[in-house]
């Protein structure tokens, strides 16, 4: 039921920070986009459908070639295929990308999951909200927290 | 010359006993009786024996043998005494009826005893083992190493369990088998070491042990179980129940006001339930996990406890205008987290299920001389309020799971609170209980018994 492997949400500004939104749920994707578009954001959205084509985006190849790379990633636990852990340990393993900050989203707050998370390396873990109002305001304080009070590394394109 | 007599009698008495012990008694015995009675005769020659000898020589002789004869005869003894027991002192009628299987083997390693318990356990008549080898009883596979330990146990025998971490069984005359346990005690008969054989038919006890393990078995694959329970609901449970709340609003939105009036109270039906739902699916696992996590016992101080869950209801408290007062309270053995969780529970519905009109208390205490509480059980925990209480028909069933004694409209919950509240007073082997009227508020009380072993 995969639609679209990669979507950006709206015109990208030219100096506005980048979210890289990681989901493979159609739904879940949808739910983002109607967010996003019905809000207004510091930062500009695109949504990668899974862990390979997060990592391209990431370092820019390919089909993103000429792309800035996104200043956060809000990545979900649950995927099929290289999951939510994975696609992290495999961003903390790359030496360009190891500093991205990367939030876990995930609806569980299994204590095994979340231990799991920051193990890997996550920055946070924030447990996806369940309606369209509760979305917009956990993006909202996202985007407030790390592009508003948090400095970020320096990563270079 | 009295003594002369006294002494001789003496030497040929203990002459006497060597002779008539001869063959009952050791080498050893016989040779300490013989010094004994050397000593007596030479203090009876003491007054013909050579002036040269004098007569203290004589006597600190006679006195030495005497006493290194009674040591030695003093250490002898407990060998005596550790079970090389003649045989023929044994009544045999005790042997005979003995709810023990008592069997005899010679050095031979044929069998020379095998009482009533014996033919019972094994299906034989005496008739038919005496003689043969002892083999005979015991299982084929087991009947070379058995000759082989038999042998060994000859060279050092001493009164001991049979095969300490093995499983021992018997092979019956029908060629079933027994599981038994056996004790051995070698048993001297002349010059021979036989050895006797307390056997005892296990088969009850193994039956135990193996439904209790099987119960074990049970109970871990049940926790297992729970705990891939508790996993699933967490993550897939929730999942769709997630998106159905998220797009019925969404969809409630996308029609706008061109939605007829029906289908707006229909889609407020489905946001509704799946909002219950999900409430029901997190209690579920909130009342799992309280029952399921490992207990973490440390010093609890109480008031310290009900602190942290007044931080979490002080937005609750905020919004009621709630007047919560709390008074000491002790230190006690138990998990933190479960006991603020309880104190949560209980706290949270005072300020939930109060009257209109009235300012909101809640009392927390450490109640004294409440009747029917042993002093054995501990403090008494006391959560009160002014709310509107609990109809008298109702009180059994509030700490029920998902019993909920309102309309859903009326009071938000899934009904879970008390029965988690019982869940963690139940694992710190407490009772909980409550004392209500209708109207006038509630009062709810549990113990928190001090652990006598310090486990959990």
């Amino acid at each position: 039921m995969r639609q679209m492997s990669y979507l950006e949400i709206g015109q990208h500004r030219s100096s506005s920070p980048i979210v890289l939104i990681v989901e493979d749920d159609d739904a879940e994707a949808e739910l983002a986009r109607r967010v996003v578009t019905a809000g207004e954001y510091v930062a500009d959205f695109c949504i990668a459908g899974d862990g390979e084509e997060a990592l391209r985006r990431l370092r820019c190849r390919d089909a993103h070639d000429g792309r800035r790379r996104p200043d956060l990633v809000l990545l979900d636990l649950n995927m099929p295929g290289p999951s939510g852990i994975d696609v992290l340990k495999r961003i903390r393993d790359d030496a360009e990308l190891a500093d991205v900050p990367v939030v876990m989203l995930s609806t569980s707050t299994h204590e095994r999951d979340v231990l799991a998370s920051y193990r890997a390396g996550a920055n946070s873990y924030v447990e996806k909200p369940s309606t369209a109002d509760g979305l917009a305001r956990v993006l909202q304080l996202v985007e407030d927290y790390w592009f508003g009070i948090v400095t970020r590394p320096q990563v270079g394109v | 010359m009295p003594g002369v007599v006294a002494n001789v009698l003496l030497f040929a008495g203990f002459v006497a006993l060597a002779v008539v012990i001869r063959n009952r008694a050791s080498p050893l015995h016989l040779v300490t009786l013989a010094a004994i009675a050397l000593a007596f005769l030479l203090r009876a020659a003491q007054p013909w024996l050579s002036p040269h000898w004098l007569p203290a020589t004589v006597e600190l002789i006679a006195g030495a043998m005497t006493i290194v004869s009674v040591v030695a005869l003093v250490r002898a003894a407990p060998r005596r005494r550790l079970g090389a027991a003649p045989a023929d002192t044994l009544p045999a009628e005790i042997v005979d009826s003995s709810p023990t299987a008592q069997i005899m083997v010679d050095e031979h390693g044929h069998i020379t005893l095998f009482n009533r318990m014996a033919e019972r356990i094994f299906g034989y008549e005496r008739a038919e083992v005496l003689g043969e080898p002892v083999e005979l009883l015991v299982p084929d596979e087991q009947r070379d190493p058995h000759r082989v330990q038999r042998t060994a146990f000859a060279r050092r025998p001493a009164a001991r369990a049979m095969g300490a971490n093995r499983e021992l069984f018997g092979l019956r005359k029908d060629g079933s088998r027994v599981p038994v346990e056996i004790g051995l005690m070698p048993v001297t008969l002349g010059d021979a070491t036989n050895v006797l054989a307390s056997v005892i038919d296990i088969t009850t006890r193994k039956q135990v042990e193996q439904s209790l393990q099987d119960y074990a078995d049970a109970l871990t694959r049940s926790n297992q179980e729970l705990e891939y329970f508790a996993q699933f609901a967490s993550h897939d449970l929730q999942e769709p129940l997630r998106k159905l709340t998220a797009f019925s609003s969404l969809l409630a939105e996308d029609m706008g006001d061109d939605l007829p009036e029906s289908a707006k109270r229909d889609l407020e039906y489905i946001i509704d339930a799946a909002a219950r739902m999900r409430s029901l699916v997190r209690g579920l696992l909130d009342l799992s996990r309280s029952g399921r996590r490992d207990m973490l016992v440390t010093e609890v101080d109480l008031g310290e406890c009900c602190g942290d869950a007044l931080e979490t209801l002080s937005m609750r408290i905020e919004e009621t205008g709630a007047d919560v007062r709390v008074g000491e309270l002790p230190t006690v053995q138990g998990d933190r987290a479960l006991l603020t969780q309880l104190f949560q529970n209980l706290i949270g519905n005072a300020l939930k299920f109060t009257r209109a009109g009235e300012r909101p208390r809640v009392w927390v205490s450490c109640a004294t001389d409440e009747p029917d509480v042993a002093p054995a059980e501990g403090p008494v925990l006391c959560v009160a309020d002014n709310g509107i209480g609990i109809d008298e028909q109702q009180l059994d069933s509030v700490f029920t799971p998902f019993r909920r004694l309102h309309g859903r409209g009326e009071y938000p919950g899934a009904g879970i609170g008390l029965a988690i509240c019982n869940k963690v007073v139940e694992r710190h082997r407490g009772r909980i209980w409550v004392t209500s009227e209708a109207g006038r508020g509630s009062r709810f009380l549990f113990t928190l018994p001090p652990r006598t072993d310090g486990s959990r």
